[in-house]
């Protein structure tokens, strides 16, 4: 993926760790090591191995970003999907210890979602719909365009590093 | 940084996040491609 990207752009200026698997498939208690291994090395691994990858590269420029998908999950204790919080959660210390180890160069951050209405919520009824509403100060979902808009923040800010910045319409100020 | 011509690398391209991510870094004049 990086050698494509090279031989057909030539740079690597931003990577953003996007990829991942949006919650357990099987509830913690009830899941096989490889249910959980299936989880931590998509929400976790992989974008410890592509930032690698990545810095290698911007190393060699002298300059880059790297921002990572977080979730609100991810923040202090995270809901009933054990695995997954556990991976963001662990995203979140990667996010910020990487910052340390490759500055002043290259800057690191996480955008962290809360609930943002996508087909995850298509099958869900109105109930559930309102249990997730009334989890935020704000009583509304967060849009893409509003998660989009903070990771162009990101790409453009100079002066930001190791920050995770929740985009969750007050989920977490709970 | 300016985004002009900048080559952004995302993972996770079926996500409807990464599509309005990208969406996004166009209007900002970044690269927009596609490596699968």
């Amino acid at each position: 993926m990086f050698k494509a990207t090279l031989d057909k752009f030539t740079t690597v200026d931003i990577l953003i760790n996007n990829a991942a698997i949006g919650t357990d498939k099987v509830p913690y208690l009830d899941a096989s090591y490889n249910d959980i291994l299936e989880m931590v090395n998509t929400d976790l691994i992989a974008p410890m191995i592509c930032s690698q990858h990545a810095i290698k590269i911007m190393q060699k420029q002298g300059y880059g970003k790297i921002l990572n998908t977080g979730s609100i999950r991810g923040w202090e204790s995270g809901g009933r999907a054990v695995a997954y919080a556990s991976s963001k959660g662990g995203l979140n210390s990667f996010t910020k210890t990487l910052a340390k180890l490759v500055a002043p160069n290259i800057q690191v951050n996480s955008v962290a979602p809360g609930f943002v209405k996508t087909r995850s919520y298509d099958k869900i009824s109105d109930e559930q719909v309102k249990g997730f509403i009334d989890q935020t100060y704000l009583k509304r979902w967060v849009t893409e365009d509003e998660i989009a808009d903070a990771f162009v923040f990101l790409a453009q800010n100079d002066a930001m590093t190791g920050q995770v910045i929740y985009v969750d319409a007050g989920f977490t100020l709970k | 940084m300016n985004l002009k011509n900048k080559t952004i690398l995302i993972t996770g391209a079926a996500i409807r996040i990464s599509r309005a991510t990208v969406l996004e870094f166009a209007k900002n004049d970044a690269m927009v491609g596609q490596i699968i």
